[in-house]
């Protein structure tokens, strides 16, 4: 493996293609779209839109109105949710597809990945405005400021990197084993009812105990704990920072068995190729 | 500066046969196989093979050097290998100097994005800074000549505007070492051209250049050392001339263990060029009468045999056919041996490399091929003038009537 510093100096040298094949894939995506650059505000309304239905039909089972704060933490969880599906997928194919251009030409390969995950963070950041104006729009906004909000980039951080690192495993899987794709494709369509992310820890009862277990869960509970917090208090209860520690050392650990697994089989890519 | 600008040292490089497991349903029942058998012990498995074998040589700077063998030789490994596309299994190289590849031309354009976007984006790839993209991007325009269609998606150009396009970026690249795999033979007759006058103008600006192709009078044109390759190991590394006739008779020999396969009722063996005096060649002079010989071999009665050679350039381009029932030759219908001398006398064509295809047909049906080599033999034409036309059209040029005096 090599060294960190080179790593980071080959991306560096190599940072106009970067730039060039983020263009890219972000240019392609909208082109032919009439919508254009709209989707990328429409999509996350619909899914906080499907994460407020829940919620609602939720509310209308227990005999209670939908409150504000539900509906201000679909918004936070639904974000960094579709983040991190964004990031996942979008590394593990665009592994795939990219290994075509480097079975072709020399650039360092982690600029593969890199690609992908700077075109998917565009939108999320597009996203994240959209969340962000939502957020302060709706009436009895439920955002609590307080100095818990700098919790959120860490948690985001941590998530991105869980991500980053199970897109390389999945991806440099795939590479060499197609059936990987659908794995993936499985595992996600499924992960929705094993995060918190439409339904809360707290109102799944007895699941919610098994749910916490999901790396990702944690975090998304810690969003919304520091973001529109619980009765009107924000902030993370102390039961929380052992699952939070948990969820961070498995996106560490993740990260780095994902870049080892890319560094050790980037070399055969362009012999399967 | 006798520093060479390419050291390659005993570079191995291992490939494996046949599949590999693509999905997870064939690699299981593989990796049991595996289990049950024992992992194998030695350099190459069962399915394996050396592309590249020890492959030594050096490039001084300012040089060119040609890479020529038959296919599957290991050239584009070479050249992938040197442009790290691919690791070596053993041995190393050294590149002094900045490296660009000419191996795959467009390498990342994206349909949906227009002519100029490309631009951008493979130079990117190609790792040309943006700032050098914008100094050079109307001279890559106007080399490409799709100035028209520059702001079009490239989803909506010709194969061959795509392929001008990809080239003309790669040709603005100032690299010092420049290493080309097959890739002047884009476009029409007049872009291929531009591309070779290009090609000798990076030459003569001092830049080390590896070249492949199969096109020999392109490789004796800029190169004047050769390697051969075959079967991943270099054969011969010297002046150009000598090294396009050893890969001429690489492929002969090629040739020749593909015919001995062949079921049919008649075949040809043991063919050979003669000289005029009766030499084995690989080699006629112009100026002189071709000679080729063979043993016409009968193992069936068949109707009424005759033999075609089917004359190409090297590059594949059909000139023409020497026919055997044209004479009204009568070659033998019953099981037996004999020996046919053919004399192509003149030779109607220029100086370079030809392939000779051998073909039996029945005269009774025309249309019935008997026996077919597989493999077509070359030879290359020399005599006093430039290489150059593939036919000459020689004749008797004569002025009709005194040119009028002109007066002061």
């Amino acid at each position: 493996m090599l060294a960190p510093t080179q790593l980071v100096k080959e991306v560096y040298d190599y940072r106009e293609l970067l730039v060039a094949l983020t263009y890219r894939d972000i240019r392609v995506k909208y082109k032919q779209a009439v919508m254009g650059f709209l989707w990328a505000f429409c999509i996350p309304v619909l899914s906080i839109a499907a994460g407020v239905v829940v919620q609602a039909a939720m509310a209308f089972l227990q005999h209670r109105s939908l409150n504000m704060q539900q509906v201000g933490s679909v918004m936070v969880r639904s974000m960094p949710w579709s983040m991190f599906v964004g990031v996942l997928s979008g590394t593990a194919n665009g592994i795939l597809g990219g290994m075509g251009l480097a079975s072709r030409i020399y650039f360092p390969r982690q600029v593969i990945p890199l690609a992908s995950v700077l075109g998917t963070l565009f939108d999320l950041s597009i996203s994240a405005v959209v969340v962000i104006v939502l957020l302060l729009a709706i009436p009895d906004s439920p955002l609590i400021l307080s100095w818990n909000l700098l919790l959120v980039p860490v948690f985001l951080l941590l998530l991105l990197m869980m991500a980053l690192g199970l897109g390389l495993i999945f991806g440099s899987a795939n590479v060499f084993f197609r059936d990987v794709k659908y794995i993936l494709n499985v595992i996600l369509q499924f992960g929705i009812f094993f995060t918190p992310v439409y339904l809360f820890i707290d109102q799944l009862g007895k699941l919610g105990r098994v749910v916490i277990w999901n790396p990702v869960a944690p975090l998304l509970e810690g969003i919304a704990s520091v973001t529109v917090g619980r009765n009107g208090v924000a902030g993370i209860e102390s039961g929380m920072w052992p699952f939070i520690l948990y969820s961070a050392a498995i996106a560490i650990s993740v990260l780095y068995v994902g870049m080892a697994t890319f560094r050790r089989t980037e070399n055969l890519f362009a012999e399967v190729m | 500066m006798t520093e060479p600008a390419i050291q390659v040292q005993g570079l191995w490089k291992k490939f494996r046969k046949g599949e590999l497991y693509d999905s997870l349903r064939e690699l299981i029942p593989a990796l049991m196989k595996k289990a049950v058998r024992g992992s194998f012990t030695g350099d190459l498995g069962n399915k394996e093979f050396w592309a590249l074998a020890d492959v030594t040589f050096e490039v001084a700077r300012g040089q060119s050097l040609g890479i020529i063998g038959p296919n599957g030789a290991g050239k584009s490994t070479l050249l992938k290998v040197l442009s790290r596309i691919m690791a070596p299994n053993r041995g190393s190289y050294h590149i002094h100097g900045r490296l660009s590849s000419l191996i795959e031309i467009g390498a990342g354009f994206h349909g949906d994005l227009t002519g100029r976007e490309n631009i951008y984006l493979n130079g990117a790839i190609l790792g040309m800074k943006r700032r050098e993209i914008r100094a050079k991007e109307e001279a890559i325009i106007e080399f490409s000549g799709v100035r028209e269609f520059i702001d079009t998606p490239v989803k909506r150009y010709s194969s061959g505007m795509k392929a001008r396009l990809g080239f003309a970026v790669a040709a603005h690249m100032d690299p010092d070492i420049l290493l080309i795999d097959e890739v002047l033979s884009v476009g029409d007759a007049l872009f291929r051209d531009k591309c070779l006058r290009h090609m000798h103008k990076l030459l003569n600006s001092g830049i080390t250049v590896i070249f492949i192709s199969h096109i020999l009078d392109q490789v004796r044109n800029l190169c004047p050392n050769t390697v051969v390759l075959d079967k991943g190991r270099v054969v011969y590394n010297g002046p150009t001339d000598p090294a396009i006739r050893l890969y001429l008779d690489l492929l002969s020999r090629q040739a020749d263990a593909a015919t001995e396969t062949v079921d049919a009722p008649v075949s040809l063996r043991n063919i050979r060029f003669l000289t005029p005096e009766g030499d084995e060649t690989l080699e006629w002079n112009v100026e002189q009468p071709g000679l080729v010989e063979f043993e016409f071999q009968v193992h069936r009665p068949v109707g009424d045999p005759f033999v075609l050679i089917n004359f190409s350039s090297i590059s594949g381009i059909y000139l023409g056919t020497a026919n055997s029932s044209h004479q009204d030759l009568k070659l033998p219908n019953r099981p037996g041996t004999c020996t046919v001398r053919f004399t192509l006398d003149p030779i109607p064509f220029g100086e370079g490399d030809y392939s000779l295809e051998f073909k039996i047909h029945d005269a009774a049906d025309e249309l019935r091929c008997l026996w077919g080599g597989a493999q077509a033999l070359a030879i290359t034409l020399r005599g006093p003038r430039r290489p150059g036309p593939m036919v000459r059209c020689d004749g008797n040029w004569t002025i009709q009537d005194q040119p009028a005096s002109t007066r002061p």
